[in-house]
């Protein structure tokens, strides 16, 4: 199956490329760039379905696999960002990142064994993973914004990113609960202070702590210097969080830590 | 106070005192939130205080060593960041209190729940521990963190231990076959129950798990942890609050 990896990202990628340039091209939001994007991620999509039936496990375990999630969600959520905000830009981005995760993935793919190992086998495991990396990539494009907004900030802008950051932080504060519940389950505790669960707290405030000053506030330069910041921030926690903490001296006797082979 | 204390003694906050403790403060606050002092915690400065201080406290867990991180955790630093948290929380959801704000009210209750339970309730959690070795005698002495024997009124006994594999040989599932017996005020009675990973089991008020095997031997743990309830009611309220804000955006200034 990763044999055939790459005909069916380098297909998607062209269908990401070229509703990137005819967004960019195009006035106003264009249907050709929504729809080029949306058969760009169903062809990932049949690659994922294929990939687990295959597998006969869900895709979710590796790097590699958690990856492949990600390029399929950012592409999503920038389609979305795209027809609610009409950012034009935003498809480029989402295509270059998809496409940074898509040769990620042909030329290492971290392919380990269809085995999936008795702590993983749980009814938590898809929905915690999934709307995890769901909230992950929504970050990702609130990422890039604020990157845009430090040369250029405007109100509109900031809207936007708040949008996201309201999404994304539903969806991170699922995916951290659905992990609490499961980790009752297999641990005995709700919460242990694991180097992984550490870091997704850091995320997780982050993000609060930019909706909270978000809250009635007027537009102010410094505060505004402040926001984008704390977005940036909390993306680097993030990263942490996601695979960051496997490089970390602390995390070697992680609970979370799964492939050790 | 960390400096004159050293770390908090949670042993002495066990039920009923953190019962005491916790109600007595939120009751306080309740009372007092128009005074002008309370009225200065209940602003949002103070709540982006308290995610602030967590942020910082748990930053410094994020690069410390296990050690440092286990006993950090139970700092007064930690706990007093908590403590503010706590505090804002109910003024604010005082404050708020109007349907209209449900969703709102449902993310911040859930959490000052989840918090409150995870806090107080941590002097109430009892872990006891023991290896189980097959073909063994049943056992009714286990062990709690510090080594300790404490002796139960049932019995143990691992009279099964079977490992599965996948055709690639990587194990596919474990399980133990645990039986109790009730060895308490001559009522004799006997309970086979399975252990795996992810499938805890539960005895007598206890939750048992398995925690690690070998050959021919493996180490369960029972526990007691009375707030768990209100913990995971704390969790689906807070569930409830992220699903209603995701649909439905209130607007809370």
């Amino acid at each position: 199956m990763w044999n055939e990896f790459y005909i069916f990202g380098c297909v998607a990628l062209l269908f990401w490329l070229i509703g990137a340039i005819v967004a960019l091209k195009a006035k106003g939001v264009s249907k050709q760039a929504v729809w080029s994007t949306i058969i760009g991620e169903i062809i990932l999509l049949i690659f994922i379905i294929w990939l687990w039936v295959n597998l006969q496990r869900p895709p979710l375990k590796t790097m590699g696999e958690t990856r492949l999630w990600y390029a399929f969600f950012m592409g999503i959520a920038s389609v979305i960002t795209y027809i609610k905000w009409k950012y034009k830009w935003i498809l480029s981005f989402s295509t270059l990142l998809g496409g940074v995760f898509i040769a990620l993935n042909i030329f290492k793919p971290e392919i380990h064994n269809q085995a999936l190992m008795p702590a993983l086998q749980s009814i938590w495991f898809i929905p915690h993973v999934t709307i995890y990396m769901f909230s992950y990539s929504i970050f990702g494009c609130a990422f890039i914004m604020a990157l845009a907004s430090f040369t250029k900030s405007s109100e509109s802008k900031f809207k936007a990113i708040d949008g996201m950051v309201n999404t994304g932080i539903a969806c991170l504060t699922i995916g951290m609960l659905l992990g609490a519940l499961w980790a009752k389950e297999a641990w005995g505790e709700y919460w242990s202070w694991d180097p992984k669960e550490t870091w997704a707290v850091i995320t997780w405030f982050g993000y609060l702590l930019y909706i909270h000053i978000r809250l009635g506030h007027k537009q102010q330069k410094y505060k505004n210097a402040i926001l984008l910041l704390i977005i940036v921030f909390s993306f680097a926690a993030l990263q942490m969080c996601w695979w960051g903490v496997n490089y970390l001296p602390s995390a070697k006797n992680s609970v979370h830590s799964y492939i050790r082979q | 106070m960390q400096l004159v204390f050293g770390n908090a003694n949670v042993v002495f906050f066990k039920m009923p005192l953190n019962i005491a403790i916790i109600s007595f403060w939120l009751i306080f606050l309740t009372f007092f939130r128009k005074s002008e002092i309370i009225k200065k915690l209940s602003g949002k400065g103070v709540g982006i205080t308290a995610i602030i201080f967590i942020i910082a406290c748990s930053l410094i867990l994020g690069f410390a060593s296990e050690q440092f991180s286990a006993n950090f955790t139970k700092s007064w630093i930690m706990i007093g960041s908590i403590l503010l948290m706590i505090t804002s929380l109910w003024l604010v959801i005082l404050r708020k209190l109007s349907l209209k704000n449900a969703g709102f009210l449902l993310s911040h209750f859930g959490l000052l729940l989840v918090l409150i339970s995870a806090l107080f309730g941590s002097a109430d959690i009892e872990k006891l521990r023991t290896k189980l070795n097959k073909d063994d005698v049943p056992t009714s002495i286990l062990y709690n963190a510090n080594g300790v024997p404490t002796s139960l009124n049932f019995n143990i006994l691992l009279s099964n231990f079977l490992v599965e594999y996948y055709p690639n040989g990587s194990p596919l599932r474990y399980m133990a076959t645990i039986t109790l017996s009730n060895t308490a005020n001559n009522n004799y009675s006997k309970t086979t129950v399975e252990l795996e990973v992810n499938h805890p089991a539960h005895y007598k008020g206890y939750d048992i798990y398995l925690i690690s095997y070998g050959e021919g031997y493996c180490i369960i743990e029972l526990q007691k942890q009375p707030w768990k309830y209100p913990l995971a009611t704390g969790i689906v309220i807070m569930l409830a609050g992220a699903i209603f804000m995701f649909i439905k955006k209130d607007n809370v200034e």
